[in-house]
């Protein structure tokens, strides 16, 4: 099975690169810039596929990344930084849900999910939309910490080692949950597909 | 070939990009922010927070008390558009003209300047940039003093739309009989944009100040108010009280103060995305976080707060209702939640049951386990990893709930850091320990919390009347 993503292979070099940035983050705020330009995206997609919209996906990456603005000279470089800012960023969502409890637990019906309008510009844009909506559909279909396990491994790209340290478990645990659970959306998707 | 469901997610992922716009002008605000003093919507969160720096901010909290800095208040202020409270007697400096300096086509004009014993305001505007002047951000800004020193600001903001760059900045107070000083602000050289700004890259203005107001200064007079709160007394109760009021063109601004009960709260705050305003007719009025006058040390001071009434076409009373209050406690002792037997030598990933509901200030916390955790090994300490405590809290009672824990046992152990927030399920609450993982009979307490209290609190405010 090939779980290899894009964030994998260069785990090594991606965290090194960040230590570098965050120090010179932590001497100029200017230089926090190159942080935000490479995290955005990932924080982005980490609240877009759990909310299903735009607007409070930016709303919530912009509030991760002004409190890590904010509170980057306190950063202590004792473990990844993408470990902290997703910290932060899950925290951002614990709070969303408590101030929106009332909205049926959270839960995004395919129907109103904003698709990307970039999926749907593709040639084969039908197809897409049905993947699109297919993932969607199987994330909905995980627990809460099942969700936040795919999200991170796909969504934010982390390594395992990383997402072992977002989630305090093991790297092994995280790697272990992760090939677990695509088994089963394996299994749903086929029962879905029959 | 049907797609495997790895490709299927990374194909639906790789999809999803946040727009350019968004990315662009969230940037813009966070670099705006470094020069924005405004109190935050939330109390702040502790987060990697060595132990010593709750203690820290449990002096600071104490020394810049809420009644003595509006004792100082009382009647000595007035407001002045555009600068915001002014304390009105003789020692206070006034720019008694506009001073402008002109390079390259360009002008900056400072327009007003106000020296207290609290603080330095500085406004000012540039005008004439060229069109390539957008990214112009100048964010370097500091008050050059005869003596060659700075004075840093302390809060205030600028924009930069259409060309024209307008400024409100505040910095620390003048030194005591300092008149002539030099406004300094640039582009920040370390700027990557810096090269793609087209207007000049820096600006020296100097200028003097004296007692003399401008001839044609218009100062507001702060209007004394009594409007209080109707909360029941209680262990926990917060009595907010709206203490000044300014009549401005289009609305009001409201000073006000919380008196807390609890001793242990040491900070109350306006939770701005709850409170409301109603008119006598029920007609909802707008409402804006204000400035409230920073402490001459540069501190934010607490339990107190300003709003704008964002509308002045009501029928009053206008009557402000709150649910919640951001609160921050510090329990200079450590109020004990669970205990629980370590053992000799807790080992990581050794876990602990707790499943208990506490009760702390009136909100409930339910603490489900603790686990014993390590530092993340990845960046290659030279000295051994500290062991934690991860503490798993549930759930809570209050909208918001961020506690700080530290547990004792034998052993030498104390507490060093570790993180702080709302804790879940997914994410405890850990605290690492130097000297060793603190073992035996293990119990942990309480020391600081950041939470949402619940109530319902009505204020019910006159405007004053015209010749007030």
């Amino acid at each position: 099975m090939d779980l290899t993503i894009k964030g994998e292979r260069n785990q090594h070099e991606r965290m090194a690169e960040d230590v570098e940035l965050v120090g010179a983050a932590q001497r100029n705020p200017l230089e926090f810039e190159a942080l935000y330009r490479k995290w955005l995206t990932p924080v982005y997609r980490y609240f877009y596929f759990r909310l299903g919209n735009v607007k409070d996906a930016e709303d919530l990456s912009a509030q991760v990344f002004l409190k890590a603005y904010q509170d980057l000279p306190c950063y202590r470089s004792r473990g990844a930084f993408s470990a902290w800012l997703f910290t932060i960023a899950h925290a951002r969502l614990v709070d969303y849900y408590r101030k929106n409890s009332r909205k049926a637990a959270l839960e995004v019906s395919i129907e109103e999910l904003e698709i990307p309008v970039s999926a749907m510009d593709l040639p084969e844009r039908a197809a897409q939309k049905g993947e699109f909506e297919q993932v969607f559909s199987l994330l909905m279909g995980l627990t809460e910490k099942e969700q936040t396990l795919i999200r991170l491994r796909f969504m934010a790209e982390l390594s395992y080692r990383e997402i072992g340290q977002v989630l305090h478990c093991k790297e092994d645990t995280a790697r272990k949950s992760v090939a677990r659970l695509l088994e089963r959306m394996k299994k749903q998707m086929e029962n879905d597909h029959d | 070939m049907t797609k495997s469901l790895e490709n299927k997610i990374n194909d639906a992922v790789q999809s999803v990009e946040p727009t350019p716009e968004f990315t662009e002008k969230l940037w813009k605000e966070m670099r705006a922010s470094t020069q924005t003093d405004r109190a935050p919507q939330r109390a702040p969160q502790l987060r990697w927070l060595p132990a010593a720096a709750v203690i820290a901010l449990a002096v600071i909290l104490l020394v810049v008390s809420p009644q003595r800095v509006w004792a100082s208040l009382r009647g000595l202020f007035d407001f002045l558009p555009g600068i915001g409270l002014v304390q009105d007697d003789e020692t206070t400096l006034y720019l008694y003209e506009p001073v402008s300096l002109e390079q390259d086509g360009a002008v900056l004009t400072i327009e007003q300047i106000v020296s207290d014993t609290n603080q330095t305001v500085v406004s000012y505007r540039i005008e004439g940039l060229p069109k390539n002047s957008q990214r112009c951000s100048y964010n370097v800004n500091r008050l050059r003093l005869p003596n060659g020193k700075e004075l840093l600001p302390t809060g205030g903001g600028l924009s930069n739309e259409g060309g024209i760059v307008q400024a409100r900045i505040q910095f620390f107070a003048l030194p005591e009989g300092v008149t002539q000083a030099a406004l300094y602000t640039a582009v920040d050289p370390d700027d990557p944009e810096i090269s793609t700004c087209g207007a000049p890259k820096e600006w020296k203005v100097d200028f003097s100040l004296s007692t003399e107001k401008p001839a044609d200064m218009e100062l507001l007079p702060v209007v004394e108010s009594t409007a209080e709160s109707t909360a029941e007394a209680g262990d926990n109760d917060v009595k907010i009280s709206i203490d000044k009021s300014v009549a401005l063109d289009d609305g009001y601004i409201l000073y006000g103060s919380f008196q807390l009960s609890n001793p242990n709260w040491q900070a109350a705050g306006i939770d701005f995305e709850t409170i409301t305003a109603q008119d006598a007719a029920g007609k909802e009025i707008p409402l804006e976080q204000e400035d409230v006058l920073p402490d001459p040390n540069g501190f934010t001071v607490d339990n107190i707060f300003a709003i704008k009434v964002a509308d002045k076409d009501f029928t009053p009373p206008l009557t402000l209702h709150m649910k919640n209050l951001w609160i921050n406690a510090i329990y200079n002792e450590g109020i004990p939640v669970f205990s629980f037997d370590a053992g000799p030598d807790p080992q990581v990933g050794q876990n602990w049951e707790i499943d208990k509901e506490v009760t702390v200030d009136g909100i409930r916390i339910n603490f489900r386990d603790v686990e014993v955790v390590e530092e993340p090994t990845d960046q290659g300490r030279d000295d051994s990893l500290e062991k934690g405590y991860a503490i798993t809290v549930t759930e809570s009672s209050a909208q918001y709930f961020s506690g700080t824990y530290f547990c004792a046992g034998q052993g030498e152990g104390t507490p060093d850091y570790g993180t702080a927030g709302p804790s879940s399920e997914l994410y405890p609450f850990i605290y690492y320990y130097s000297g060793g993982l603190p073992y035996g009979s293990v119990t942990c307490s309480i020391f600081h919390a950041n939470f949402l209290h619940p109530g319902n609190w009505d204020i019910e405010w006159q405007p004053p009347l015209a010749d007030e």
